[in-house]
């Protein structure tokens, strides 16, 4: 009886791994381990890149890495919406408990002030667990000090690099939670575009036109509904200078077989010896 | 009962008794390839069998699966791109991107035999610099000074390499193939081997290529590469996605260019260097769709091309903001 | 005279036994002659090793890159259109102008045509980097690009000459080896051949000429300069072949005279400072109006100078050349010395050099430096290319060898038919 416990239990051992392994023709066709698409410890179970193959007739084609550092569902919405503009989450607000007020603002799409966010209760809760306020959170309680000022608040852009401004050339006194135009208009975050166009009006005017900005997804329809700071931080718009790709190959060497030359040298210098008896003398 | 004699002829002209597998020595060419038409003369049956042979070939050699398209073009399309100069900053990004779209040779740190192509060389132009102290050399080409302003592509630099792009006094151009409207090296090919397709592109039947390399004379864009040896390759770098005559592996003794990423476009995709380029530079659609982002850009820009003297009529434009 | 004809027609004039009998004449000579044709054929046999390297794994083992994609190969394939196109110089006063001196240096002429197209043809398919593909390029199994590309032209014009100048010569020394006189037909083709030899030239050059890529070689004068260097390599080349044949077969001196020899020296006199003429003209209209057709030239000339480097390895080629020409002008123009075999064949020499590297290196290497994107890159021909290349001399040169023996044997009366 005992044996045949072990017995069973061995055979189920050497088995398991088989069940579990269901399909390693697609590893091997894509010359890919299991972590490439399997999450990894739970081989039961698909990550992003495996949803895309299961779902595009078992092929990566058109498939595009997202590179997501974030560990939690709420780190990986915070580096993708909030960080472009806020930076790093400051640690005294990181994960905090619930705010129904800080739901609600991303519910309302006033932040992020993305023109299209589809993000489903787990995601908004994980997100606002992860960042525990929005502006009014603090300054609705705050003073305000319209005096023109260094700022060296924690969780704040301490230096702002577009043009001669500071930050209440923009953000507004009294509620923070808006922005406000020049004519006194206050505008909510989403509708970012029309402050950044009231400088910028040309480029403003092409990103209406959809010419603006970088060409992603299909050729019928280029860009997908982006805003200014979805690629510009607005704290600091311009582009920090990369690092260049590799040179071109100079120069392409040639080869030629071993003792190439020494033959080479020897067969000319034989024929030349034989032309030059065959010039010496008449007939 | 069709199909498994077809899988058993495949099967012994995999194992090489077919006379028609028989490889030439040498030069390593079966005569199945070899008797194979030119790519626009061939029947439906014809360009399947073709497709077969290739397909099968790439797994012999590679060992991967491969889908090989011939995708024809769409009607009422004739692609057009746009670059913004301006917003260009040298980093090279559309190059290796091409690189790895388009299944080019691709070199080794460590062999200097063996090939790097690339179909998009970024060009580095100095801005002008008014420095009337500095005395003209006698080099008369020059004026001013120092000074040699404008698009001045007589003698450039390509092999800039700082730590950081863009720098402070250059300005950097990419060139590729420009699907010129009077492409120069289509009239000048021997055997027809390079033709415009309906929707502008200029594209190469790398098995008719003979390798004379006189569309690469013609070129006023250089931006036709030769294939001076065997293209090296890794099997699992290679795009899996190609289009016969676009991004198909190459052989040696012919020359290859810029599809426009036939593959992807008539696909409906960007690209390669299109989605790459980090700042969004490069514009890319459909000329005849009045509608289309390009004609905006070409209708609202002040846009030039390349070369106008050359009489090629680029469909790649440059603007500025 | 019908009957006479009727009789003469009555001898077998087989034209496989004079073949059989040219072919066993060819290969019979001295020990030295012997000599001469092993040497042509060792450098013959290691250009085909090489070309063997060159098929196996690709042009990577030339100089050429993608920035200078025509090199020593298409440089040699220019200069000896030229030299084949030559012919017609002796063709012209011949037949044309009825100058009688010619009339035993015709076949000497006709066969360096043969002999120089030789050379275009291996020189050119050593260039193609798909051999095997060639019938792409032939009609009905191919799909040629006629008349869209000047290639295809070239092609046809080439075989169209070799064969011209194959078929003219072999047919009179045919007739000779049975003393009979050449039927009319003959003088057609003779009369088709001196347009052809003019087109010729005038395609190659037009290869070259029809590209905007390439300023340098955009120019109306390409054409004309390519004809006026072609009259002065060729007949350059003849003359030191003929002083050979009287150097060597004294019995000659009589049929090769001197006469015509100063009559070539002439031509070649003419056509050289025609030819200095178009380079001056052609340096100075762009170089005056400094455009973008300068900048080729000023590599050519003067070297390039970028980043700190100095590019120029064409400039000894450029000054080299014209000295040499310069030298052969005023040794030609001089009687003393146009008359003196030793220097006139000096003087050829010096021309035939001199073209070589006018046109060869110095007309088709530059055109691509620096490339339309303004990259400047020097090319330098590896030694398997330089074999490979100069097999296809030694080709050339092997079988004009054996032309002119079946020549200077049937000329001199040494090979005729026994009737």
């Amino acid at each position: 009886m005992k044996k045949l416990l072990v017995f069973t239990i061995f055979t189920l051992l050497i088995l398991l791994p088989h069940t579990t392994l269901a399909t390693p023709e697609f590893g091997k066709k894509e010359s890919r381990n299991c972590d490439y698409c399997h999450i990894s410890g739970d081989y039961t179970k698909l990550n992003s890149r495996g949803e895309y193959y299961l779902k595009h007739n078992f092929s990566f084609e058109g498939y595009k890495e997202k590179i997501e550092k974030g560990e939690g569902i709420g780190e990986k919405l915070y580096m993708r919406y909030c960080q472009g503009c806020h930076g790093e989450v400051n640690d005294y607000f990181k994960n905090k408990e619930i705010n129904e007020e800080v739901i609600s603002v991303i519910k309302s799409g006033k932040m992020p002030p993305n023109i299209k966010l589809d993000l489903n209760d787990t995601e908004i809760k994980a997100l606002a667990k992860y960042v525990g306020y929005w502006c009014n959170l603090c300054h609705g309680k705050m003073l305000p000090n319209p005096e023109e000022r260094e700022i060296h608040a924690e969780g704040h852009p301490s230096s702002l690099k577009h043009g001669e401004f500071w930050c209440l050339n923009c953000h507004n006194l009294n509620d923070r939670d808006y922005l406000k135009l020049i004519n006194g208009k206050l505008i909510p975050f989403n509708q970012s575009p029309e402050l950044c166009g009231e400088c910028h009006g040309q480029v403003y005017n092409e990103w209406k036109e959809e010419i603006h900005g970088r060409w992603v997804g299909s050729i019928n329809n280029p860009i997908a509904d982006v805003i200014c700071v979805d690629c510009h931080n607005p704290h600091s718009p311009k582009f920090s200078p990369i690092e260049p790709m590799p040179t071109p190959q100079e120069k392409l060497l040639s080869f030629e077989p071993a003792n190439y030359r020494n033959i080479a040298i020897a067969v000319v210098a034989i024929s030349v010896l034989l032309m030059a008896y065959a010039g010496s003398g008449r007939r | 009962m069709k199909d498994s004699r077809r899988n058993f002829i495949k099967k012994i002209a995999m194992l090489g008794f077919s006379p028609l597998a028989f490889k030439i020595p040498v030069i390593d060419v079966s005569f199945e390839e070899l008797m194979q038409k030119h790519f626009k003369e061939m029947s439906e049956e014809e360009k399947r069998e073709v497709i077969e042979r290739l397909e099968r070939e790439y797994k012999e050699k590679y060992g991967i699966d491969v889908k090989i398209k011939t995708t024809p073009a769409k009607e009422g399309v004739v692609w057009g791109y746009a670059l913004n100069i301006q917003k260009c900053i040298g980093c090279r990004r559309c190059v290796y991107a091409c690189v790895k779209e388009n299944n080019q040779s691709r070199g080794s740190k460590n062999d200097p035999t063996i090939p790097a192509i690339q179909w998009i060389r970024v060009i580095r132009v100095e801005k002008a610099k008014l420095n009337p102290e500095t005395k003209a050399k006698a080099d008369f080409r020059v004026g001013f000074g120092e000074v040699r302003a404008g698009i001045d592509i007589e003698v450039t630099e390509h092999y800039y390499s700082p730590d950081k792009v863009p720098e402070k006094d250059y300005f950097y151009i990419p060139i590729q193939c420009q699907q010129c409207e009077r492409p120069p090296c289509v009239k000048v090919c021997p055997t027809k081997a390079t033709w415009k397709e309906p929707d502008g592109i200029i594209v190469i039947d790398y098995n008719w290529c003979i390798g004379c390399r006189y569309c690469m004379a013609a070129c006023p864009y250089w931006a036709r590469h030769f294939n001076w040896t065997e293209p090296y390759i890794e099997a699992e770098e290679i795009n899996t996605n190609m289009h016969y005559l676009g991004n198909r592996l190459r052989m040696k003794g012919v020359v290859e260019k810029c599809t426009f990423c036939i593959q992807r476009t008539r696909e409906g995709r960007f690209p390669a260097c299109v989605e790459i380029c980090p700042v969004g530079a490069r514009k890319f659609g459909n000329l005849l769709d009045p509608e289309s982002e390009i004609r905006k850009i070409l209708e609202s820009k002040r846009v030039f091309r390349l070369k106008e003297e050359a009489g090629t009529q680029p469909k790649f434009f440059y603007f500025m903001d | 005279m019908v009957k006479v004809n009727d009789e003469r027609e009555k001898v077998d004039e087989s034209f496989f036994r004079f073949l059989i009998e040219a072919i066993k004449i060819a290969f019979s000579g001295s020990r030295r002659y012997y000599a001469w044709l092993l040497g042509l054929i060792l450098i013959i046999l290691l250009g085909a090793y090489s070309y063997y390297y060159q098929l196996k794994y690709g042009f990577i083992i030339t100089g050429m890159r993608d920035q200078v994609s025509w090199g020593l190969y298409i440089s040699n394939f220019t200069f000896f259109v030229g030299v084949a196109a030559s012919a017609v110089m002796i063709v012209i006063p011949l037949y044309i102008y009825n100058y009688k001196e010619f009339k035993h240096i015709i076949t000497f002429g006709e066969y360096l045509a043969v002999g120089a197209l030789i050379i275009v043809m291996t020189n050119v398919s050593a260039d193609i980097g798909r051999i095997e593909r060639i019938f792409h390029m032939f009609p009905i199994v191919g799909t040629p690009n006629w008349p869209q590309s000047l290639l295809m032209w070239d092609f046809i014009v080439l075989i169209g000459y070799l064969l011209l100048n194959l078929i003219i010569p072999t047919y009179g020394l045919y007739k000779a080896y049975y003393n009979s006189q050449p039927r009319s037909w003959i003088k057609v083709l003779i009369y088709i051949s001196v347009p052809w030899a003019i087109s010729i030239h005038t395609v190659t050059a037009f290869i070259y000429s029809g590209l905007s890529a390439r300023p340098f070689w955009n120019s109306a004068l390409m054409a004309p300069r390519f004809l006026a260097s072609a009259f002065t390599s060729g007949p350059a080349l003849l003359i030191i072949v003929l002083l050979l044949v009287r150097h060597f077969r004294p019995e000659f001196r009589e049929k090769i005279s001197e006469k015509a020899i100063q009559t070539l020296a002439q031509i070649i006199l003419i056509a050289l400072i025609t030819n200095l003429f178009f380079l001056g003209s052609e340096i100075y209209s762009v170089g005056y109006a400094q455009t973008s057709h300068w900048i080729s030239l000023e590599y050519l000339i003067f070297g390039l100078e970028h980043a700190g480097k100095y590019y120029g390895v064409l400039v000894p080629f450029f000054w080299a050349s014209l000295l040499l020409n310069l030298i052969a002008v005023f040794v030609l123009l001089y009687p003393k010395t146009r008359k003196n075999s030793y220097s006139l064949a000096l003087a050829c020499f010096m021309v035939f050099i001199g073209i070589w590297l006018e046109k060869g290196m110095g007309l088709v290497i530059p055109g691509f430096v620096p490339t339309p994107i303004g990259e400047i890159w020097e090319y330098i021909p590896t030694l398997m290319e330089i074999m490979i290349s100069f097999a296809g001399w030694a080709l050339g040169f092997l079988i004009y060898t054996l032309l002119i023996r079946v020549t200077i044997a049937i000329e001199s009366g040494e090979l005729r038919h026994l009737s």
